[in-house]
């Protein structure tokens, strides 16, 4: 009995929980009557995923807010990776022990906003310990949309960010003669051919993520959420925008001009030259530089366009959870504010070398960092043809499991891509049909 | 008289020493797994999903649950999964231990050879394998290449190659200690059956087919029903390598659990799949004990 009782244990584990989720759905939405000062002592936590060289920034960040407000101290809590920290916070939100302020993708944050576990920003950034108009639009707009939620209310602020951009093996594309990354799909196809010779493809595509293909589905006009968060049903037409995206990427492995890969392996595939050109975001661009290790010159590139010129943004955002104390809700504004202050954001995206400053006033302050490190310069080149990542409640399972099978499908030529759209939309559908929209 | 009554003294304090020793860990069997248990059947039948109350659905998320052909996929690839996993293993282990348990040279280096992957973290060889498994510059293709054979497949990028790469992966990790049980094995086989035997004429194969082979049938019982443990619980390779990708080629039941509750929070069709995950794994460890009644031999 063994076997049966350890396999199911698991899952049975996952009700255990489910019972304080009953409590947790009761809970009250919270008030917006907080403190207006910070007087005594106050520890606040904060989970983040930021392991490996990003840690220490982030205690760099940590230290100069704690010189700045000393009676507040923050509690560092890093999981490995999204993939943990977005079950971690669901667990802690239905056993009531959420941590005080985390980082999270604003897809997550739909279900926590509806269970009333997030305290609305809003509230915050229009009291009296706020922010002014003007610095309130001196973020990327594009950024601070992706953490407001269709009825205005800000639940999420941007913290940190990248957007994709195109890497090049420019040694490659000098020695095939091409001087310039394309700056259209046409271009894109057929220098990509040009450069698929003696059994190498020249295009990098991972198929366990969706974004590399959001970028361009954006490109080629596409929005999938509609107006009222319904699935958009022509973004899926045999006509529309994905099943072009999809086509345009179809016809690249047909004509091995394109491989697919898994993962980061991607990275590792341009870093050995195998592949020359990768759509990733700019916070990948240290890793490249290492895989590449001297061997060629790594360019950087808007993505190229089509209809319009688009590019998919990505990341983390910072959200405070209802269940903290007025004072440690206002604490953990404060920090906040600090971590996406032209000052916190400087720091964070100088020291982690990849993700974006949140605030445009950042760039001015980056100069002679940016003409140090074009990745980053071009994503931020780039922002203002960004689109966030969607957040109705279908998102997660459209874009990481529906949206997948149908690229997939049509990559490994199971279905035609108008084909695999269709079962796509159908699908889309009925997972609205389950779990709503916002 | 009063021996009687010392007597029933004696029972009853030793009945309150066995009580005190057994009720730790009855509450914790009975919170972390009677309970989770218990509740997990009953939340099975609620239309559930995060950031909304459970609502009642008796048997429909069952219904959800059979008619998504993704369950149906998932079982058959869980299927493959553990035969392939627990078939092959079994008998490359029980090869191999018969080669390391012989007097050679350089025995002990080859057993912590094979030991090394099994103490490996997970994630890090199954990232490892990752770009082992590269199109065409992976080291397999290479290998494949320096043999002459065309070395460009997708191992796990396409719907063919991704569970065969996975069940692989899976069998070079779990090798060594499945051999290190059937090595364990031999040591219990009494050398004088082989010698005599050798006496008799028999030839090595019929030396291993009738008195080593049934003599190590309890240690393999307990290597299957191991590994089908393993198999059931694999979880961080298929995360790692393909996320039960490229269309659910590679998804087992026990990812699906995960992936339907901790990915899409949809918790009432991810309860009724583990509550049918439990259904299959209790068929099939019914199905061992029985068959270890019948076949097994203890030496009796």
């Amino acid at each position: 009995m063994h076997t049966t009782t350890r396999t199911l244990s698991g899952a049975m584990a996952l009700v255990a929980v489910g019972s304080l989720l009953l409590a947790g759905c009761g809970q009250a939405t919270p008030k917006a009557s907080a403190p207006t000062s910070l007087k005594g002592p106050v520890t606040i936590t904060f989970w983040n995923e930021m392991t490996g060289p990003y840690q220490p920034v982030v205690t760099a960040e940590i230290n100069a807010f704690h010189k700045l407000h000393p009676n507040v101290t923050v509690q560092d809590v890093v999981v490995s990776n999204d993939a943990a920290l977005r079950p971690k916070l669901f667990s802690a939100i239905v056993a009531g022990d959420p941590p005080t302020v985390s980082e999270m993708n604003p897809p997550w944050a739909t279900g926590f906003i509806s269970s009333h576990a997030l305290v609305p920003l809003s509230t915050f950034i229009r009291g009296p310990q706020g922010l002014s108009s003007a610095q309130l639009h001196d973020f990327y707009p594009s950024m601070l949309n992706g953490g407001k939620w269709p009825d205005g209310t800000q639940y999420l602020v941007p913290f940190n960010l990248s957007a994709n951009i195109m890497f090049y093996n420019k040694t490659a594309f000098q020695a095939a003669g091409i001087t310039h990354f394309p700056t259209t799909w046409t271009g894109f196809y057929n220098d990509a051919l040009k450069l698929s010779t003696n059994g190498r493809k020249a295009f990098a595509i991972t198929l366990v993520h969706s974004y590399p293909f959001l970028a361009f589905f954006y490109e080629a006009g596409g929005h999938f959420v509609g107006p009222k968060g319904q699935p958009n049903a022509a973004a899926f037409a045999p006509n529309g925008p994905a099943v072009k995206a999809l086509t345009l990427w179809t016809n690249m492995v047909d004509h091995n001009a394109a491989v697919l890969t898994s993962g980061y392996a991607s990275d590792t595939l341009f870093g050995n030259g195998s592949s020359l050109i990768l759509e990733a975001t700019s916070a990948a661009s240290p890793y490249l530089k290492q895989a590449a290790a001297g061997r060629f010159t790594i360019g950087t590139a808007p993505m190229p366009s089509d209809l319009t010129s688009a590019t998919a943004l990505f990341g983390g955002y910072l959200g405070i959870f209802s269940k903290a104390t007025p004072a440690q809700q206002l604490a953990a504004w404060e920090f906040v504010k600090f971590l996406t202050s032209t000052q916190g954001t400087v720091l964070w995206a100088e020291h982690s070398q990849g993700y974006l400053p949140v605030r445009k006033s950042a760039k001015d302050l980056m100069t002679s960092y940016l003409s140090a490190h074009p990745a980053q310069a071009t994503a931020l080149a780039a922002l203002s043809d960004a689109k966030p990542e969607d957040k109705p409640a279908w998102w997660s399972q459209f874009s990481n499991q529906i949206l997948i099978n149908a690229i997939d499908a049509a990559l490994l030529h199971k279905m035609s891509p108008a084909a695999a759209m269709h079962q796509a939309y159908q699908q889309v559908i009925q997972e609205q049909a389950q779990t709503g929209d916002y | 008289m009063t021996l009687i009554k010392d007597r029933h003294t004696l029972q009853t304090l030793n009945g309150v020493k066995v009580a005190l020793f057994i009720i730790p860990a009855l509450i914790v069997l009975g919170i972390f797994w009677v309970l989770p248990l218990i509740m997990g059947l009953i939340f099975s039948l609620f239309h559930w999903n995060f950031g909304q109350n459970p609502v009642w659905a008796g048997w429909h998320e069952y219904q959800l649950v059979i008619s998504s052909s993704l369950f149906w996929q998932s079982l058959l690839n869980t299927i493959l999964f553990a035969l392939g996993v627990v078939g092959v293993g079994t008998a490359l282990a029980i090869v191999l231990a018969l080669i390391l348990y012989q007097e050679i040279a350089g025995k002990g280096l080859f057993r912590t050879l094979l030991f090394i992957p099994y103490v490996m973290p997970l994630v890090a060889s199954s990232t490892i394998w990752l770009w082992i498994y590269q199109p065409g510059v992976g080291l397999l293709d290479r290998m494949l290449q320096l043999v002459g054979l065309p070395g460009s497949t997708s191992w796990v990028q396409n719907t063919t190659w991704a569970l065969p790469a996975i069940i692989l992966f899976t069998i070079w990790y779990s090798l060594g200690f499945t051999t290190l049980l059937f090595l364990a094995g031999l040591t219990t086989v009494s050398p004088e059956l082989g010698e005599a035997a050798l006496i008799d004429g028999a030839s090595p194969w019929m030396r291993f087919r009738r008195i080593t082979w049934p003599l190590l049938s309890p240690t393999t019982l307990f290597v299957i029903i191991v590994n089908t443990i393993g198999v059931f619980q694999s979880f961080t390779q298929i995360f790692e390598l393909t996320r039960g990708g490229p269309l659910g080629a590679t998804t087992t039941l026990t990812y699906l659990v995960y992936e339907d509750a901790f990915q899409y929070f949809h918790f009432g069709t991810s309860l009724a799949t583990g509550v049918l995950l439990f259904i299959v794994v209790a068929g099939i460890t019914a199905l061992q004990f029985l068959v270890s009644r019948r076949a097994i031999n203890y030496g009796d």
